[in-house]
């Protein structure tokens, strides 16, 4: 008896299962990159990089047939999910969300508020978080979608291997949504740019080497770039290693800087609002066009107080920026009040904005030489200039 | 059936982690922003204290089920209505969690599958391990299903460790105080009071005097794993997110990408917590078949299985959506069960049973 009615529940569980949800691989269309933009009447343009594994094919067995291993669809509406259906709309296959590496925002988006677009990468199942986020910056996010690297079939995962200056790579989304919401800081996102010097960069080169700067409601306020905006990352915190260029007024001097850190102490005097960064780095001399002999100590340690004293004053300047022009704090400093003194944070949390381009913030820096590259001294006779 | 202590810590343990990490950590950061761990700590405390009082009224009675201590205690109508109470809360939970499972694996693994086939594939399984083996079968099974749970914990814990931002803890203390941080222990607290099955289960326990250590243990263990998911979610995630994930867990788990070959891992831990529910919702058809039977006097609880199971499953089909589940946790299983079935009841039952004075040698002897 027990054996019989085993076999009619096997059989049952044969026939009821795995019918609704049945999908083949080739099935699927794979979505790689998202690019949202502004359409010209104010709606919400929508594009979709999708892998098409044909191409895919011929392509990576070094064939280079020159064919596209991805599509490029474009849909315009009101809402994200709603131009999800017109993206399937225009396909063969059902479009499979979990293998996405990074959404594109058109600048003229990203100045007009992305708050509506952002609930759905959190209440979607079929999305990851953990997807990279960039700011197009002068542009659309679908001429990032359009660039051929010669690197990967994908512009979107390149741009997200790309993602060095912030080292957030494809954490980027949780990044920014781990600051939206919060008191003391403000969302930056990291820029990805077009900015070929020729035509043949055009299709094939993609930056990123900008910040943009989001305020409370979410909409762009403004960006820093270059230098500026690895200084920003590392008062954030989030910047692992950086190349560093000084002009030390003899000649110039370049390191490769890694295990970054910060340390930030909060001071509250009065009415007054006192920082106080302290940074932190482990150097390699990479280029030494001064005329300073690393390998003596007497020379070598005036040249690091000289560098920090150049670098400090250097960051002192990038912070200024973002205070006055921007007025964002996107370093995070009020969330240093916060931890330090939380009592205090009560009464000032809610006019922050207003707060911070008053906050005096004094900044140290420590680097530290700890090779001095394959030579200790130059070469006599290159660029020896005594 | 027998179980022994060691198979008794791996049921309590099994069941008890797949609740404490699945559903009561979101409801914390909600209350407690980023101390929920510390509320999840008292919530453990509170969790032993209540399984002491409960296992020292069953280790009082061991021979005997709550349908027959009861009885005994508070005389026959008294005693029987109790009972029910308490099968009718049990059928209700069951039908809760089996629900809110359906939902859960339609909506990360199924979508277009009904909510109705997962739960009949889930209430199969458990009728036929109830048929198979009774208790003895799930306490076996439940061998197998808690420490693969366990180590399943720690790997992503592991793995998630590069994914932690330390800051986001802080302030400690400062930004809640002492009230949020016992609101938000109540949730987890009152998960923990599952271990009032105990009250059934003891004549089935090989040595009814050792088995204090083993459900303590069993409320200790899910209570660390859960203090240090919520730490885990909150250094992730943030309070923000953190507080307004469903499944705060699993997303933290979604979100490991360890040297980019180790990701996607929400696959491996899913088929192991579905082992964990089945776990539970296996001994909570036993205890209500078996329960059922007494209260009704049928001889073979057996014949009881089915009839629970198909009511259990109706049950499953009344909410309307996945708001309406957790509104059970939140608005019925907190506000009453937890203060009136898993406190209350058993401190008048342990009173009324040392004021009878009940000699609990004499009744050990009778059970060994």
């Amino acid at each position: 008896m027990r054996k019989i009615s085993a076999i009619v529940w096997l059989t049952a569980l044969a026939f009821i299962t795995g019918c609704w949800d049945r999908n083949e691989i080739n099935d699927y269309a794979f979505w790689i990159g998202t690019g949202l933009d502004l359409s010209k009447d104010g709606k919400l343009k929508k594009s979709a990089q999708i892998a098409v594994p044909a191409g895919f094919r011929t392509s990576g067995g070094g064939g280079g047939s020159g064919k596209r291993a991805n599509i490029v669809i474009s849909a315009t509406g009101s809402s994200i999910v709603d131009l999800e259906q017109q993206v399937q709309d225009k396909l063969p296959r059902k479009i499979f969300l979990g293998h996405r590496r990074s959404i594109f925002i058109g600048e003229s988006l990203a100045r007009k508020g992305i708050t509506d677009i952002m609930d759905q990468f959190t209440r979607n199942t079929d999305t990851r978080m953990r997807t990279d986020i960039f700011v197009v910056n002068n542009g659309d996010g679908r001429d990032i979608l359009e660039v051929k690297s010669p690197f990967n079939q994908f512009s979107a995962i390149v741009a997200v291997e790309q993602d060095r200056f912030c080292r957030l790579g494809d954490t980027a989304l949780r990044d920014v949504l781990l600051d939206v919401g919060r008191d003391g800081i403000r969302p930056s996102m990291p820029m990805v740019e077009i900015s070929a010097k020729n035509g043949k960069e055009k299709d094939e080169i993609i930056e990123v080497k900008s910040v943009a700067i989001f305020n409370r409601d979410l909409q762009m306020v403004g960006e820093v770039s270059g230098r500026e905006s690895l200084e920003m990352f590392w008062v954030k915190g989030v910047l692992k290693n950086q190349f560093i260029m000084e002009e030390t007024g003899e000649g110039t001097i370049s390191l490769y800087e890694s295990n970054l850190k910060k340390t930030v102490r909060t001071e509250i005097v009065g009415n007054r609002l006192k920082a106080y960064i302290k940074l932190e780095g482990v150097g390699r001399v990479l280029e030494n066009n001064t005329n300073i002999d690393l390998s003596a100590s007497s020379e070598r340690r005036p040249l690091e107080r000289k560098l920090n004293d150049i670098k400090a004053k250097q960051v002192e300047a990038t912070i200024k920026k973002v205070q006055q022009q921007y007025g964002q704090d996107v370093f995070g400093i009020g969330e240093e009040f916060h931890r330090e003194h939380p009592r205090q944070w009560k009464g000032l949390r809610n006019k922050w904005d207003r707060l911070f381009p008053a906050v005096e913030v004094a900044v140290s820096v420590k680097l530290k030489i700890q090779y001095t590259g394959g030579i200790g001294k130059r070469i006599p006779g290159i660029g020896d200039r005594t | 059936m027998r179980i022994t202590p060691w198979q008794l810590f791996c049921m309590f343990t099994t069941l008890e982690i797949s609740m404490s990490i699945w559903l009561t950590v979101s409801p914390s950061i909600e209350i407690a922003r980023q101390d929920a761990w510390i509320s999840l700590a008292v919530a453990g405390v509170i969790g032993l204290f209540v399984t002491l009082i409960l296992t020292r009224v069953s280790q009082r009675h061991a021979s005997l089920t709550l349908v027959e201590f009861a009885q005994k205690l508070l005389g026959k109508w008294i005693g029987k209505l109790i009972a029910g109470l308490y099968i009718a809360v049990w059928f209700s939970v069951s039908a809760d969690i089996l629900r809110i499972f359906s939902l859960f694996i339609k909506q990360f693994l199924f979508h277009d599958t009904p909510v109705w086939v997962i739960a009949m594939l889930m209430v199969a399984a458990m009728v036929y391990i109830n048929f198979a083996g009774g208790i003895e079968a799930i306490a076996r099974f439940s061998e197998l299903a808690g420490p693969s749970l366990l180590l399943g914990i720690m790997i992503t814990f592991a793995l998630n460790i590069s994914n932690l931002h330390p800051d986001l803890l802080l302030p400690i203390y400062a930004d809640s105080g002492a009230i949020p941080i016992l609101k938000g222990s109540l949730v987890n607290a009152s998960f923990l009071g599952e271990s009032m099955m105990i009250m059934m289960l003891t004549p089935f326990i090989a040595n009814s005097r050792k088995m204090l250590k083993p459900a303590l243990l069993a409320i200790c263990i899910p209570s660390m794993i859960a203090v240090v998911t919520a730490i885990m979610v909150i250094m992730t995630f943030g309070t923000n997110i953190g507080s307004t994930l469903i499944f705060p867990y699993f997303s933290m788990v979604r979100f490991i990408n360890y040297l980019e070959f180790i990701q996607n891992m929400d696959v491996w831990i899913m088929c192991i917590w579905i082992f964990s529910v089945f776990v539970k919702l296996s001994i909570y058809l036993f205890i209500n078949s078996y329960g059922t039977a007494q209260l009704l006097g049928v001889k073979n609880w057996r014949i009881m299985i089915g009839f629970v199971a198909a009511v259990i499953f109706a049950i499953s089909l009344v909410p309307a959506n996945v708001i309406g589940i957790l509104d059970f946790a939140k608005f019925v299983w907190i506000i009453y069960i937890f203060p009136i079935f898993i406190v209350g009841l058993p401190i008048i039952l342990l009173l009324v049973s040392l004021i009878r004075g009940q000699s609990p040698p004499a009744r050990e002897q009778q059970n060994s």
